[in-house]
């Protein structure tokens, strides 16, 4: 089942076609069900939304972040709804297709907000008045430092030419788009543009914040309560260290933009969602400059919070059905499911992750010889899936993993971080909202893993 | 259907085939399959059977400099590929070659792997169809672990297990059909060869080979392992190099076979030489020349005395040492009337020559090698006999007898060509410009060298030509530039692991600021 066609799967081809593990659902989707709560009993949407609502004066920069492929995405298409239905303008966009992931400095996503309201806004509505004389000044300079030309008109036309632009775009939006291509291009000239950016960042920014105020003003004018950016993909920034600037601590790509950079981001005149990689958590800094707690989406609890770290651990029955329902929105499951123990087991086994849920239902579907689902199949996609995590898990792993499936927690030291990052290790907030975290399931399968469990 | 399949990957085959017929949505599987060979023959089945089902395939190819999917596949796959084609086909993208990159440097292979995790989002925005990526598991295995996010999307990992007799066929077929001189290949030519050893060591470890003797299958993989670190080594990949070869060590060791440890130990001293440990570089050519000897193999004895012989002049600068091996190494060579040998001998005794200043008799020794080497045809040896003469007329004031040798050493590389030796030519041509004062010429050749040394991939080389050019810039007074090349060329002496190198270049790094403070001084003085 794809967009194009939302009834429910009936068959084996197509509950395999229903079930791609890489699709976010957009926010009105008949497919999402609320996980909140088995999630640390919160409502994420709810909880950002309210943050800002309750925000009249000033302006919070949120950060969100959790797990890859616990639902970032489609929470912040949801939260993206919630919001305009309360009334504020809500502009999302995805740095994964705006900026090159391998290198992002404060500039760039602050010239990537500016560009994508003087994109969005006209399409969304063409009354908001997009003016060009804010920003005039540093698209002058921008376009002068693209294309190396000192009239104006001749920038213009190169500005055209050279980027396929419109010509019927405002010419400091066409300063902007030229920008990104360097910007995605990764070309070294981008470096250069930065630091003369940086070196005017204090009209840079006065600049963006005239704009946006302008946009505010009009938007509120037109009876919204107020602008709000989402950005999304921001937390697969890749993780590097970098050598300039160093110091007497690491400077990552992360710790840069993230906690260096702050303020910058802090910026705009606007409310702003960012998502952040989840090892940043770890930083002990990050609260000191962004002092709204992080919101983190945990895994759908498929376990009780056992009261001690070796107790045996109880199936949590609303956390299954609730997964059983994500599937079940999707399959007719009594249609593709030999029995429906079969897809609970396939629920547990997930540990709560929905897109390897999917995925195991998917490979449930490849490995299943009849027109249906049984258990040999869904044994041997666990098993499948339970292989492919073999190649995550190194020798110097097993201890490690031991110990928090022992103690049910993970420890917050920087040598454990890459275990949740591979999703070896899952974590949860109890209906309380108390923290914990065990074995992936899939991994507490291999041999490797046993055997060291079960000696100690 | 699929011949050369197991059991178990026939059926994972099918599965392939039912998934891609099931989907017509992008998604991303990956299909594993370790011999180079059968993958291409089993990705070639696939397509034939799913064009039956009207399914159409289109093919990629990626190497270790053409992996950047955003860009290539705009340009090289059929409109009905992406999404809002006028014509809705159902269709599948095939992408070979992967394992090229992340079998490539680590530079290479991080791009690689951040080009996936980030154009992931960018991919599904314009493919309407279904990847399938074939590769090798162990570069499933890295990818896996370095590009997460890309991994996260996976509809599926489908392990096409050949046939244990077609593993065993496969590697005979890409062990003969092959030239075992990897340092003329190019740097994706060797890096290509790479991946296919690797890939098929992982089936020898994992595979049982049924009614097949152990040491047949012992010896293959020794050959494996063998190649492996032949052509890493070639790449300056040296401590892998090394590896490849302790364990094919390992394998010589547990058969016993003493033709197969003469094989092996020649190569293990030469690689610690590259990795800076003299030590293990001596006893291993000193238990080479005991097994040659145990052997009878008189040719390996002389050539384990030529490298003795190299280590005492080198090493400790035992020129009567050298002497004494080089000349055993020449009574050998004349005993068995084998020519090669003399010609070497003749020039390492010339080359030991010119550095104690015995010009005479380095010049007829050099003259010697020369002359055989031409009876023989050896045109390799012709060229480094000449550039040997020409150090000798530099060293004895005779300019134009250095010029005329090394003019003629370049004409023969060219009409050989011989990569290595073109940019040997052009490394010596810039030697000797710089000898010369005549910087700019020198620049010149060492960046035209340097630039076939980066087809070659040879990191080692690269390394010492940034040394030369910081050389360069130093004495011309530009520090900043020699500084830049000096740390250009330790950051790569210290990835391949070449401790002497490492400390040589820091210290020339460390001389150029010194001089750079001494000049700053002497301008202060003067005015």
């Amino acid at each position: 089942m794809n967009k194009k066609n939302l009834k429910l799967a009936a068959s084996i081809p197509e509950a395999f076609a229903a079930t791609p593990p890489d699709e976010a659902l957009p926010s009105s989707d008949p497919r999402y069900v609320d996980l909140s709560s088995c999630r640390g009993g919160e409502n994420i949407v709810d909880d950002l939304a309210r943050q800002i609502i309750w925000t009249p004066e000033g302006y919070l920069k949120l950060l969100l972040t959790g797990h890859r492929g616990c639902g970032k995405t489609t929470e912040l298409y949801r939260l993206k709804s919630r919001l305009e239905e309360a009334g504020y303008f809500v502009l999302y966009w995805n740095a994964e297709l705006e900026l090159n992931l391998m290198d992002v400095e404060w500039v760039d996503v602050i010239l990537t907000h500016t560009r994508q309201l003087a994109e969005q806004i006209p399409e969304i509505d063409p009354d908001i008045k997009i003016e060009e004389r804010f920003l005039d000044s540093i698209a002058d300079w921008l376009a002068k430092e693209i294309v190396q030309k000192v009239e104006r008109k001749e920038m213009e036309a190169e500005l055209e030419s050279k980027f396929k632009i419109g010509v019927e775009i405002p010419f400091f939006l066409k300063a902007l788009l030229g920008l990104k291509a360097y910007i995605r291009g990764g070309t070294e000239e981008i470096k250069e543009i930065r630091r003369e950016l940086e070196r005017r960042a204090i009209t840079l920014l006065n600049d963006v914040n005239l704009f946006i105020d302008d946009l505010q003003r009009q938007l509120r004018r037109k009876g919204y309560k107020g602008l709000i950016i989402l950005v999304d993909g921001l937390e697969k920034l890749i993780l590097r260290p970098l050598v300039e600037g160093g110091g007497e601590r690491s400077l990552t790509s992360h710790n840069l933009l993230f906690i260096e950079q702050s303020e910058f981001l802090k910026s705009p005149s606007c409310h702003i969602v960012y998502t952040v990689p989840i090892s940043l958590l770890a930083e002990e800094n990050i609260a000191q400059v962004f002092p709204d707690d992080p919101v983190v989406i945990p895994m759908v609890e498929v376990y009780n919070k056992p009261l001690e770290g070796n107790q045996l651990l109880k199936e949590n029955q609303e956390g299954i059905d609730l997964l059983c329902e994500v599937v079940r929105r999707r399959i007719e499951v009594k249609k593709v499911f030999k029995d429906e123990k079969i897809l609970k087991e396939l629920c547990v086994k997930s540990g709560g992750h929905i897109r390897d849920l999917l995925r195991l239902v998917r490979y449930a579907c490849r490995y299943s010889k009849g027109e249906v689902i049984d258990e040999k199949a869904a044994n041997r996609a666990i098993s499948a899936l339970s292989t492919e995590y073999d190649y995550l898990v190194k020798d110097a792993d097993i201890e490690k993993l031991v110990k928090v499936e022992e103690e049910k927690r993970l420890p917050s030291d920087m040598e454990y971080a890459h275990l949740p990052y591979h999703l070896l290790v899952l974590e949860y907030r109890s209906s309380v909202g108390d923290k914990w975290a065990m074995v992936n399931p899939l991994v507490k399968r291999l041999p490797k893993f046993k055997e060291v469990f079960n000696g100690k | 259907m699929a011949s050369e399949l197991s059991i178990k990957g026939k059926k994972e085959f099918e599965g392939l085939t039912r998934a891609l017929e099931w989907s017509n949505e992008f998604a991303i599987y990956f299909a594993v399959i370790n011999p180079p060979l059968i993958r291409k023959q089993t990705a070639e089945e696939l397509k034939r059977s799913l064009e039956r089902k009207q399914i159409k395939v289109h093919s990629l190819e990626l190497n270790s400099s053409y992996f950047d999917l955003l860009s290539i596949i705009p340009e090289k796959v059929p409109s009905y590929c992406f999404r809002g084609a006028e014509t809705e086909i159902h269709s599948v993208l095939f992408i070979f070659g992967a394992e090229e990159a992340i079998a490539a440097d680590a530079d290479t292979r991080r791009l690689f792997f951040d080009c996936l995790n980030w154009q992931r989002d960018k991919l599904r925005e314009i493919l309407e169809c279904p990847l399938v990526i074939w590769l090798p598991e162990f570069a499933l295995r890295i990818l896996a672990f370095e590009a997460p996010d890309f991994w996260a999307w996976r509809s599926g990992v489908y392990y096409l297990e050949p046939e244990s007799v077609w593993i065993l066929k496969d590697t005979k077929e890409l062990l003969n059909g092959r030239e075992s001189e990897y340092d003329v290949l190019t740097y994706q030519e060797k890096v290509r060869h790479l991946q296919q050893f690797k890939a098929l060591l992982d089936d020898y470890e994992q595979h049982q080979f049924e009614g097949k003797l152990e040491s047949e299958v012992l010896e293959i993989r020794f050959n494996l392992l063998q190649e492996a670190g032949k052509v890493s080594f070639s790449l300056a990949n040296y401590e892998d190099a090394k590896q490849y070869f302790l364990q094919s060590l390992k394998i010589a060791e547990r058969l016993k076979d003493k033709k197969l440890l003469v094989q092996i130990f020649g190569k293990l001293s030469l690689v610690s030489v590259y990795l800076g440990d003299r030590t293990s570089a001596k006893e291993y050519a000193e238990k080479n020349l005991e097994i040659a000897q145990e052997l009878g193999k008189e040719d390996i004895v002389a050539s384990s005395f030529g490298v003795l012989g190299i280590f005492a002049e080198v090493f400790a600068e035992d020129y009567d040492k050298a002497e004494e091996f080089f000349k055993r190494s020449l009574e050998i060579g004349k005993e068995l009337g084998d020519k090669k040998l003399i010609a070497l001998a003749f020039k390492s005794l010339g080359s030991l020559g010119i550095v104690q200043g015995k010009h005479t008799e380095a010049r007829s020794f050099l003259e010697q090698s020369l002359k055989i080497s031409k009876e023989i045809g050896e045109k390799g040896r012709i060229v480094d006999n000449l550039l040997e003469l020409s150090k000798l007329a530099q060293n004895q004031g005779n300019i134009d007898g250095a010029v005329r040798r090394i003019e003629e050493a370049q004409a023969i590389s060219k009409e050989i060509k011989d990569r290595v030796k073109i940019a040997e030519v052009l490394e010596e041509k810039g030697s000797f410009a710089r000898s010369q004062g005549d910087y700019q010429r020198a620049r010149k050749y060492y960046n035209e060298s340097l630039k076939v040394y980066e087809l070659l991939g040879d990191k080692f080389k690269i390394a010492s030509i940034y040394a030369d050019l910081g050389k360069i810039a130093s004495d011309s007074g530009g520090y900043e530039e020699a500084k830049r090349s000096y740390k250009e060329s330790l950051k790569i002496f210290e990835e391949i692991g070449a401790k002497d190198f490492i400390a040589l270049t820091q210290k020339l790094l460390e001389g150029s600021e010194k001089i750079k403070k001494l000049d700053q001084v002497l301008e202060k003085i003067e005015a």
